[in-house]
Formats: C-alpha cells, structure tokens, sequence
C-alpha cells in the first residue's frame, strides 16, 4: 500500500476513487477515452488484486496490464523497472510479493486471452 | 470459435505448440514433403471453422492459425478518432484497423496514437510555443514557433511514422509493452522546417554527434522533474534532409495528441526519434542518454538470439532504420468474394530509409507468389502503393500475403523474425483471410 502514502494514508476505496475522478477529470478531460473512473472489476478477483489496484492505477490504467501475457519473471523485473525508470515509490516486501504473484496467476502466457 | 475468448484461447494454445495445436483442434498432421498438409478429419474441421474449405490446404503450414480465427475486434473511443483499436487510456495507446490505412493519405482520426507519458494541456498560443537549441553548439538560442516558421524554409513532405514496437503481439515468449499488432503506423503530409537549417544556425560543434530530444508531456507519475521519454538520432540523421520540426499534419494545424503544436519528424526510423510537444533540442557529445534511449528500450540485440535469452545491456543497440514492411488494406480481412471474377487486392508498402523495391502476394499460404504492381513514393520517406489482381481458383477459404522486398534486397519474413527482449522490429507478412463463394 505504499502507493497510497501519497493521499495521506489508508484512505476507503470511495474516498479513493473520488480523489482519482477529480484528478482525471481536471487533468485529462480534453482528451481523456470514454472509461476514466478507475473500476476494480476491470481486475480478476483474487488475493493481490487490492495491492495492485493501489500500486499501479496511481500512474496507469490497467489495460496496459490486461493486454499483456508474461512470465513470473518479467513482472517482478517490471517492478524494479518501475522504480528505476518510472518512479514508483519502492513496495514493501510483502506488496510486491503479493503483487508479482497475482499478475503472474492472471496474466500469464498460458492465460487465455 | 463464435465468442471471443474462444478465439483467444486458441492463439494461446497455437503459441504453446503449433504442431501440437492442429493435432489437438483440428487433427492436421504435418505432411513430410511439406510444411503442412491436413488431413482427413482435420481438413473438414478446419473448413468447418473458417466457413468454406480450404483449397490450398496441400500448402498450408502446419501450426498457422488461420487469419480468419486470428482476427481480434475491440472498441473505444477517443475523442477525434474512429474505428481505433484503443491498447491504452492511460497513456493513451491505440493503433489503426488494416483496412482503415487505405488511402494515400492516413486521415488524422485513423493515425495511430502512441504516448509515454500524458497528453499536455493545448497551448492557449501556439505560435508562442518557445523551442531550445543548446549543448554542442556554438550560439544556443530559443525560438518561438512563429519565427521559426518565418526564419527557415518551409518544406512540406509525406512521410510514414511506425511504431519501433509495432507487431509486437506476435512474438512468442511475449514481449512486455502494448501489444501492438499491424496498424502502428500512418503516411501522412507534414509541414515544417529542416532541423539540419536550425541546426546550422546554432552552429555545431565538431563535438556534437547526437541529438537529445524533450518534450512538455507530463510524466505518468506527475513528477515534474521526470522526462517521460527523451530520444534523439545520430548527426547524420539529424542533418538528412527529411529530418524536420512539423508543425502541420494533412494540412491541418498539428493536433494536440499528435504533439501538436510542434514535433520532429525523423522519418524511417522508430516514432520515438518524432519528439511531441517539442520544447528542446539539446546536442550531445556521446549517444544520447535520456529514458527510452538506454538498457533494453528502442533497443535490439547486436546478435540474434534465442527466444527469452537475457541479454546485457551492453549487447543492446540503438535502432535506426526500420526494417520493410508492408499492410493489406483492401479487402478488410474476413470478405467474401466471388470465386470467378478476378479480385484487387492493394496496400502500402514502406522500409524505412530505403524505398521499396518489389511486391509479391500470395493466395496458398505462401507456395506460390505474384509480382504486384508497386508505385513510386511520393517522395522519400513515403509509402508506396501495390495493387495486385488475384484470382482464387474455386470457392474456399484462402489468404493473402503480402511481402515487400526493399532497394537492398531484404524481404518481409512471412514468420515471426527474430526475438528480442522488448519486441521490436515485427516485419513478417500481413495476411488476410478470404472466403469465395
């Protein structure tokens, strides 16, 4: 939940996806696609999916993970990746555990599409 | 094989083992003599699926998806486009349906869009757009957008824009990235000023031997001090004649989404070279370092490797030129035609710096090609046009493929070329699926 150290802490999911809507809506309206409001469900359920719901839809949408199929390895090197190149926060241990193995499980190159 | 996913699960399966994927699904076996054949039950599976049966089935490969099951239909919208196949919102990532690059001419609301950070907010004064040359030059020097336009010639050409990552989805272990398939790419009319005529005012230094690019688009993550992407080109690129600052796309004022108001046009070589939203041009001593230019990025191995091998960055170099290629945009894939009347299949056909030399197509899977008629380019830079009449010798499924062969005598693979970390440089055949009846 690093992430979300950025709102000031733990905040609920409503007061979360507020906080984004307004964000989108000020700073991407001109040209924003029709679906901007970030929406959990575009995630399959499962253990994992609340951390990568906080960790990355603070910088992306989740179509960029949805459109993808790779291997274990390749996502947790995407973590440093992230990091390095693109500036997220470090995760905690747990977090990124948690994370890697999710998108692993559901996004995988055996996962049909 | 009538919802989605069933269509997807069966790629996925054709990935893991080909072979193994036409024994499982349609029972096609592999023919010694040939690259495959199908046989009894397989055959009537196959046709059963695709709709007609398969008259060149004799030279079909064993482990080829057929086009007509291949095909993926998504839809979203983003404001000034049409018909896109929207990869990304955030950033905005979208390519062009095949059939939808058919004229000249790319409309701007079928250009493909590709972003690494997001879209700035439209400048309230475009002509007050203020652009910096400096680093190895001898007087660094800003400039608004109006003087530019009033100081240098203006120069206006076609030119093709790809995508480095463009047929990306087709490499196998998966490359990380959008999941580009063909239609990251546009041939458009761009009007601007030669970079090497702002360059020659700045002065070079004899030390300057690469270019370093940035740009106003916001980093995802909004920290202002990150460049979301920052790439430039060799010297010698930079001072090629077709090398511009645009700021006019069609005709047309240079859109937002497209870098308007000002972007470089480095034509040939991968997008990322074509900075958006243009504010500074920074001349360096060394090969440009900035995100996007370093590690595996816009990179390829200096040798080819196998699948999923982890290569050293420092076996990783810089792409310049795009390798040739080229799309069937007429028919849309899926048609049906008549088995008796001669049939137009046409497209474009491009190879980075170099022209394209020659067009074959081929209606069996590749045993047998026919030489299309190609035009020339516009001028350099731009794609070129081919038509070809085919003829399908009896109702069935059939597809066509298309291979273009560039001035130096390399041609279109008509498989997957080689593998490379980040999935770049997809140049094998485009096809189509057509059903005569």
């Amino acid at each position: 939940m690093s992430r979300i150290s950025f709102f000031g802490g733990r905040l609920l999911p409503a007061a979360f996806f507020l906080a984004f809507a307004l964000i989108v809506t000020s700073a991407e309206a001109p040209h924003a696609v029709a679906q901007a409001v970030p929406d959990i469900n575009e995630l399959p359920p499962g253990p994992g999916r609340e951390e990568v719901f906080y960790a990355c839809y603070a910088c992306h949408s989740f179509r960029i993970i949805t459109q993808q199929r790779l291997p274990e390895s390749t996502w947790d090197e995407l973590m440093d990746w992230m990091v390095e190149k693109q500036g997220m926060p470090p995760l905690s241990p747990e977090d990124r555990k948690a994370i890697v193995a999710y998108l692993a499980k559901h996004f995988s190159p055996t996962t049909p599409r | 094989m009538t919802t989605k996913k069933s269509e997807r699960g069966l790629c996925e399966l054709y990935q893991d083992d080909p072979a193994h994927a036409d024994w499982v699904v349609f029972g096609r076996v592999g023919h010694r003599d040939r690259r495959g054949f199908l046989k009894g039950a397989g055959l009537a599976t196959m046709g059963t699926i695709v709709g007609a049966s398969i008259p060149f089935s004799r030279t079909m490969p064993t482990g080829l998806i057929p086009e007509a099951l291949a095909q993926d239909k998504k839809g979203f919208v983003i404001e000034g486009k049409e018909g896109m196949t929207v990869h990304n919102d955030r950033p905005i990532n979208a390519e062009t349906p095949a059939h939808l690059l058919d004229p000249d001419l790319t409309p701007i609301k079928h250009f493909f869009v590709r972003n690494n950070g997001l879209v700035p907010d439209k400048a309230a004064k475009p002509d007050a757009w203020e652009i910096a040359i400096d680093g190895e030059v001898n007087t660094p020097f800003k400039i608004t957008l109006a003087d530019l336009k009033k100081q240098f010639t203006n120069i206006t050409i076609q030119s093709q824009l790809e995508c480095a990552g463009n047929g990306r989805a087709g490499f196998n272990p998966p490359a990380r990235g959008n999941q580009w398939t063909v239609g990251a790419v546009g041939n458009a009319r761009w009007t601007g000023v030669r970079l090497a005529d702002v360059l020659k005012k700045a002065g070079l230094k004899s030390s300057a031997v690469y270019t370093g690019n940035e740009g106003a688009d916001p980093h995802l993550s909004r920290d202002p001090k990150r460049l979301s992407i920052s790439r430039g080109v060799p010297i010698k690129k930079a001072l090629d004649p077709d090398t511009l600052i645009v700021w006019e796309m069609n005709g047309e004022p240079l859109p937002l989404i497209h870098g308007g108001p000002v972007r470089v046009l480095a034509p040939g070589w991968p997008g990322s070279c074509s900075q958006k939203w243009l504010t500074r041009i920074r001349l360096r001593d060394k090969e440009h370092d900035g995100p996007g230019m370093t590690g595996v990025s816009y990179r390829v191995p200096a040798f080819p490797v196998a699948p999923s091998t982890k290569v050293a960055n420092s076996d990783m170099k810089v792409i310049e030129s795009m390798p040739v290629k080229s799309v069937i945009t007429f028919p849309r894939s899926g048609t049906k035609v008549s088995a008796t009347a001669p049939l137009t299949v046409r497209g474009h056909a491009w190879a980075g710096d170099r022209a394209v030399r020659e067009m074959h197509v081929s209606v069996d899977f590749g045993a047998t090609w026919q030489k299309a008629d190609l035009k020339p380019a516009a001028n350099n830079h731009a794609w070129q046009r081919w038509s070809a009449e085919i003829r399908l010798p009896q109702k069935g499924y059939y597809e066509v493929w298309a291979r273009a062969t560039d001035a130096q005598g390399m041609s279109q693979p008509v498989v997957i070329p080689g593998w490379n970390p980040r999935g770049y440089l997809n140049n094998s055949c485009h096809r189509i699926s057509v059903t005569a009846a």
